[in-house]
């Protein structure tokens, strides 16, 4: 019994200590960033497993339950879809670094990356940002300075819900969060959490490809991987808009 | 009828009608707008009919837009008012689902007619463009015109024809704003059928979407001069569609697919910039036209990114 009170109160403070997370503020990065000569680079884009079906809203334990299995059919066709259109982002970026004369190194899944230990931000008063998980060890393992990720945080499907009664149509997600991070001190240098959704045009329940749905994921994508190198790209964005003067 | 499910009834139900009748003004979702009774007309092109029915419901309409944000936040507000009036003591569990159900229903709906109310106000000034007469008359005969004089339809049935037999061509326009009333979408549902037993040879539909306006122009931008600019985007619209209609059947090498593969096409206009998953079929003089993820054909305006 005590045993049953105590993982319910363990499950409870974690409920709750999830609720008192306090979100990355953003974190531009410097207009002259990549002008500063010899950088060496490490881009990391973590992959997507499937896309999933996220319920918004107050939704219980047997409306899950409920939900899941109505979008089932919507689920099993985009587990399906192809993401090449994403894995395609850290050549894109790597071309983009490598024209800037910075030095870039792809990273692949077994980098690490997704095992590094807690960084724990040593001040959370001040406006000087750290990345959650301890990457410094990275710059001997890879011979880089700075790491450039992007982590996939919902893709897929996005409904809201009062129970299990939906209270709109689904729409397609895709949100991502992109960090660049001095591996000397593991100090951000670049924080965006990109957040791009798409309703559908016309009638989204069409099985079995729901090519409205799909078409609105493709184009979700689309829109974060051109924010992601709008954010990346700002110098020249900037440079462009004095020369006209 | 116990009489805890007349006091959770009290409670939560007549609440949420009374103010939903009363915020909502018992709107009813429509989306016929306009008077429907009339034979679709018919003319005969050769060996081919031409049916144009504009007897069609949505035939005038502007696109509803929706807000994720607000409907997150109604799924929030619910459980803030349940939480704040609980169920009375003694009240069944099936009481307490249905009396929770009912009032769940009666936010969406009142939710939903609001938002089709907004786009239903905005059509009002394109309904009066579009009278019930002016589709019998005016647009019938541009789009019969603009099918037969591009010869789409004798390609179309001589194309069908040649396999099959004679065939009954049936079109049905639509038309939407969209929801800034920047953008006029033209579709033509497209049915071929075999005249002699109805069975479909072919069935699609073409979307032209016209050049954007200018933001914040309005309503007023496609009435003025008695809907000059809406007949133009019309008769554009047809003329465009016209020749999809002759590349969908034509074999030709100018309309081979610029690519095979299904991908999203980044373009621009001066709307914004837009992506669109398809297959690129061409593109040239600010025009881009694919086939969707439908299968329908859409001409678009913008570049390609």
């Amino acid at each position: 019994m005590n045993k049953l009170i105590g993982a319910a109160f363990l499950l409870s403070m974690m409920v709750l200590g999830g609720c008192a997370t306090t979100p990355q503020p953003p974190v531009t990065l410097a207009a002259d960033h990549w002008q500063q000569p010899g950088q060496r680079v490490g881009i990391y884009v973590a992959p997507i497993k499937e896309p999933e079906f996220y319920m918004e809203g107050d939704v219980r334990l047997l409306d899950y339950a409920i939900n899941a299995a109505v979008m089932a059919p919507v689920m099993g066709h985009f587990s399906s879809l192809d993401l090449s259109d994403y894995t395609t982002l850290s050549d894109e970026i790597r071309q983009y670094l490598e024209g800037e004369g910075v030095i870039v190194r792809v990273l692949a899944e077994d980098a690490g990356i997704d095992d590094a230990a807690d960084f724990p931000d040593p001040n959370k008063e001040d406006t000087l940002y750290f990345a959650d998980k301890d990457f410094t060890r990275l710059k001997s393992r890879f011979g880089i300075d700075q790491l450039l990720l992007i982590k996939p945080k919902r893709v897929g499907v996005a409904r809201p819900y009062h129970s299990f009664v939906p209270l709109s149509n689904p729409r397609a997600v895709f949100e991502l969060n992109g960090e660049l991070v001095d591996l000397n001190d593991n100090r951000l240098l670049w924080f965006a959490h990109i957040n791009q959704a798409q309703h559908v045009r016309g009638n989204w329940d069409e099985p079995p490809v729901f090519p409205g749905l799909t078409n609105g994921f493709y184009a979700a994508l689309e829109s974060a991987k051109q924010e992601v190198h709008e954010h990346l790209h700002r110098r020249m964005e900037q440079q462009a808009k004095v020369e006209p003067e | 009828m116990s009489a805890n499910f007349r006091r959770m009834v009290s409670q939560f139900v007549v609440p949420a009608l009374l103010s939903g009748c009363l915020l909502s003004g018992c709107n009813e979702i429509r989306h016929d707008y306009l008077i429907r009774q009339h034979e679709p007309a018919t003319w005969s092109g050769g060996p081919s009919l031409l049916q144009i029915d504009t007897d069609v419901a949505d035939f005038v309409s502007v696109s509803v837009h929706e807000d994720p944000a607000a409907r997150a936040a109604m799924s929030q507000t619910l459980t803030t008012a349940y939480q704040s009036a609980p169920p009375p003591a003694g009240a069944g569990a099936g009481e307490v689902a249905a009396a929770y159900l009912i009032t769940t229903y009666l936010f969406k709906a009142k939710a939903d007619s609001d938002m089709y109310g907004v786009a239903r106000d905005k059509a009002l000034g394109l309904m009066s463009a579009v009278t019930a007469e002016q589709r019998q008359e005016r647009i019938a005969t541009l789009l019969r015109d603009r099918l037969q004089s591009n010869k789409a339809i004798d390609f179309v049935s001589e194309a069908i024809t040649n396999d099959c037999c004679v065939t009954t061509t049936r079109v049905v326009p639509q038309i939407q704003l969209s929801n800034d009333l920047r953008i006029c979408e033209v579709k033509l549902n497209v049915t071929i059928s075999s005249t002699a037993t109805g069975d479909v040879q072919y069935r699609n539909s073409l979307v032209y979407a016209s050049d954007p306006a200018s933001p914040g122009a309005g309503m007023a931008y496609w009435t003025a001069n008695d809907a000059e600019r809406f007949y133009g985007t019309l008769d554009a619209a047809f003329i465009e569609m016209a020749r999809m209609l002759e590349m969908e059947f034509a074999v030709d090498e100018q309309v081979v697919p610029i690519r095979r593969q299904a991908e999203t096409l980044r373009y621009r206009n001066e709307a914004g910039t837009f992506y669109e998953r398809g297959t690129l079929l061409w593109h040239s003089q600010g025009r881009i036209v694919l086939r969707d993820l439908r299968g329908n054909l859409r001409s678009f305006s913008g570049e390609l990114l």
